[in-house]
């Protein structure tokens, strides 16, 4: 085909007048890749969804992280108080203190046999 | 007219189709509006600061610290673990502003307060309810944006205080505002804490701290992450996986060779023999394993002089040498024993009085002359009594010709070198050496009864470590391995200084020569009828002041008094010291006596917690008589 800027000339100007008109879509013929254009819509719309409920799942990550974090320090407070416990001196203090008579042996423990 | 076939009057008279074609030109004006604007804002615009941060996406650099590593028990219990711990801060100014016009409001604001203030005073009882709520009130007042509420507190306690009145409606209206803070615990609280060291939390540099935290920081501290946090759709902080993360390496923990029921006793035991006499200023205990070398407990504790309460507050037992005194008997004997200078404790020397040129005469032998009626006595008998006339006049006799050679001996028995150690702070130990310009011709006497020479109690502990372990000396260690979640990443275990620094006779002789201190000797009177054989010496020293000798400036004297051996002694488990320190002037301080009884002590509790050491009961045979406890 040969170059011409007459033909371009005349293109722009029809172009220009469908738009005016109202008539551009038709002209393209549209109608024939109507699905196609919904389908992009419905992609973008989808794609916007997933990505709400990406940022909505991360949010939850994040809050359960804390939640995770604030039972990680539950459970090393618990650990620590009886770890504290675990001291011979401690538990004859305690013993003393409910008036046990539970004491240290005073001799050592006898093995049995098998 | 038609064009087309369409009726061309017919269109120009239609309105309705006018209207649309109006409407559609309105929209095409409109969308090139748009496109203007869209293509203006791309290009041309730009928003004011305080808008543009509210559209741009908002990144920010979060550092992830690691969490500290343990530090474990020889069974794995606890001796220190990070532990977050939490910091309520209040913002009082809350709803302030909205109650500015609504007094009944900023009443009733200022009731709960009140309440809120009675319930902190009652969890946290460092203040009244009062002092509570009058510092609320003045922060308030005053605008404050941050108020400190009382100290750091558990998980526990913080549910508690978030039930409270004004805290439990949240940060926007209660100005409720926890903290997290990242602390290091300590379970069993001041229990070896020179040894164990300490530090506040994990940030920062914690290499200068004090006992294995410092030294082994490289592999607690662990080593942080960093991750790109960024702003919801709602503005809450998400993780931004589109930036680079690093996951932070939690640090590694230490498992030791203490063992804190060991520990505990050995605090106590010496604890107790400190309070029992006011002219003590501090002591130091070691309680070490014979076959590995593995420390099971190592206590300082010095007297604080306001209170008179007992602190660990320096590490005695290895960053205090001093003159040991007559515990080094011990290593002139064996010198004497492996250069086959004696053949057998019960050879007889010549007692003369306890006189030799240069020194005091020993009035132990001027006794044991008047009582036995004899002109001399046993090696034996001279160490039980810990004679001084005895040592000085085997080791001159022996050695004086040559006292390089006695010397070489207490090198090869490691008592002159230096080890590599867990923790910082080992002092060098000193032996003099002929060769010097500071020999003199007392030196050598002064040497056989420990005294010229120094050593830590961890020097002297070891060495007698390697005669209860016959002749094997054994390095001193506490740190049995780095683990990473119960997996061995490092052993470190136990290690030879000398594979043999005597032979197993001499190690033999020696027991031989211990017990009967602990027998017949100065160890008697806290020893006997304990709960299993001790081999053990007594050991007195004065202290030296500096240039002044043995006296300070206001002329008072300072005394050392150790007792270190091993039990049970035919079949040694542990070596234990115990070293106490008096007061200047205060009187002479024997190593028989307080330090004697604390080992008796940590024996007696030792003995009876080792099921090993309890009769067996068998199928057959006598039933075994219980004692009847009394209520």
């Amino acid at each position: 085909m040969k170059f011409s800027w007459k033909k371009i000339w005349k293109t722009i100007h029809n172009i220009v007048v469908a738009i005016l008109m109202g008539k551009l879509l038709m002209r393209l013929r549209a109608n024939r890749c109507f699905p196609i254009i919904l389908y992009a819509f419905v992609l973008m719309w989808l794609t916007i969804l997933l990505r709400i409920g990406v940022e909505k799942t991360m949010r939850d990550v994040e809050y359960n992280k804390n939640v995770i974090e604030e039972l990680k320090i539950e459970h090393t407070n618990m650990t620590l108080e009886l770890a504290s416990f675990n001291r011979i001196s401690k538990i004859e203090q305690l013993l003393e203190m409910k008036g046990s008579t539970v004491a240290m042996p005073d001799k050592p423990a006898y093995t049995i046999e098998k | 007219m038609k064009k087309n076939g369409v009726n061309m009057e017919d269109k120009k008279r239609d309105p309705i189709a006018k209207i649309l074609l109006g409407f559609h030109f309105f929209y095409i004006l409109a969308c090139v509006v748009v496109l203007g604007v869209i293509v203006y804002i791309q290009c041309a615009y730009r928003l004011e600061p305080k808008y543009e941060r509210l559209f741009k996406p908002n990144s920010a650099k979060i550092l992830l610290r690691p969490e500290r590593g343990s530090i474990l028990a020889k069974d794995g219990r606890l001796l220190a673990m990070s532990s977050p711990m939490y910091q309520v801060e209040m913002d009082p100014s809350v709803r302030k502003a909205e109650f500015a016009h609504k007094p009944d409001s900023e009443k009733m604001w200022l009731q709960d307060a009140r309440k809120l203030s009675a319930g902190l005073a009652k969890i946290y009882r460092d203040k009244s309810a009062d002092q509570y709520y009058n510092a609320i009130v003045q922060a308030r007042k005053n605008n404050r944006k941050y108020l400190k509420i009382g100290y750091l507190i558990d998980y526990k306690t913080l549910q508690e205080v978030k039930r409270l009145p004004l805290f439990r409606r949240g940060r926007f209206k209660g100005g409720f505002l926890p903290k997290t803070i990242d602390t290091r615990q300590y379970p069993y609280g001041n229990l070896a804490r020179r040894t164990i060291g300490y530090v506040k939390n994990n940030y920062g540099d914690c290499n200068n701290a004090i006992g294995l935290e410092g030294k082994f920081n490289y592999a607690l501290h662990g080593k942080e992450g960093y991750e790109w946090m960024r702003l919801s759709d709602n503005r809450q902080r998400i993780h931004n996986y589109d930036s680079s993360w690093v996951k932070p390496k939690n640090g590694y923990d230490i498992r030791t060779t203490i063992d804190i029921d060991i520990q505990d006793i050995a605090d106590r035991a010496l604890r107790e023999q400190i309070m029992t006499s006011k002219k003590v200023q501090g002591g130091c205990a070691i309680v070490m394993d014979v076959r590995t070398g593995g420390i099971r407990a190592m206590v300082n504790l010095l007297r604080d002089s306001s209170s008179n309460l007992l602190y660990e507050g320096l590490n005695m037992a290895i960053g205090r040498s001093g003159e040991p005194g007559s515990v080094f008997k011990t290593a002139s004997l064996m010198s004497l024993l492996e250069d086959g200078k004696i053949e057998s404790l019960d050879e007889e020397i010549p007692t003369n009085h306890g006189r030799l040129k240069y020194f005091k005469p020993d009035w132990h032998v001027v006794d044991y002359e008047k009582k036995t009626q004899k002109n001399t006595m046993s090696i034996l008998h001279g160490f039980e009594i810990s004679s001084n006339y005895m040592f000085r006049k085997l080791i001159i006799d022996n050695y004086g010709s040559n006292p390089q050679k006695f010397i070489d001996q207490l090198y090869s028995f490691k008592l002159g070198a230096d080890f590599e150690f867990d923790i910082e702070g080992l002092r060098s130990p000193y032996i003099p050496t002929p060769n010097k310009g500071n020999w003199s011709a007392t030196d050598l006497g002064q040497m056989a009864i420990g005294y010229n020479v120094e050593l830590t109690p961890l020097h002297t502990i070891t060495f007698y470590n390697a005669i209860a372990n016959k002749g094997t000396m054994q390095k001193p260690y506490l740190v049995e391995s780095i683990e990473n979640n119960g997996k061995v990443v490092k052993e470190f275990g136990p290690k030879l200084l000398n594979g043999r620094i005597c032979s197993k006779a001499t190690a033999d002789t020696l027991t031989r020569a211990l017990k009967s201190v602990t027998r017949d000797g100065t160890a008697k009177w806290a020893l006997i009828n304990s709960a299993c054989e001790v081999a053990g010496k007594t050991g007195t020293s004065r202290i030296a002041q500096g240039s002044g000798g043995y006296i300070d400036s206001k002329g008072r004297i300072q005394y050392q008094a150790t007792f270190v051996g091993y039990f049970p002694a035919d079949a040694p488990k542990y070596t234990t010291i115990v070293v106490m320190y008096s007061y200047p002037g205060s009187g002479l301080l024997y190593g028989g006596t307080l330090p004697a009884k604390a080992f008796r002590t940590i024996v007696d509790k030792l003995y009876v917690l080792d099921p090993a050491n309890g009769e067996t009961v068998s199928k057959k045979g006598p039933m075994p008589k219980l004692n009847k406890r009394e209520n």
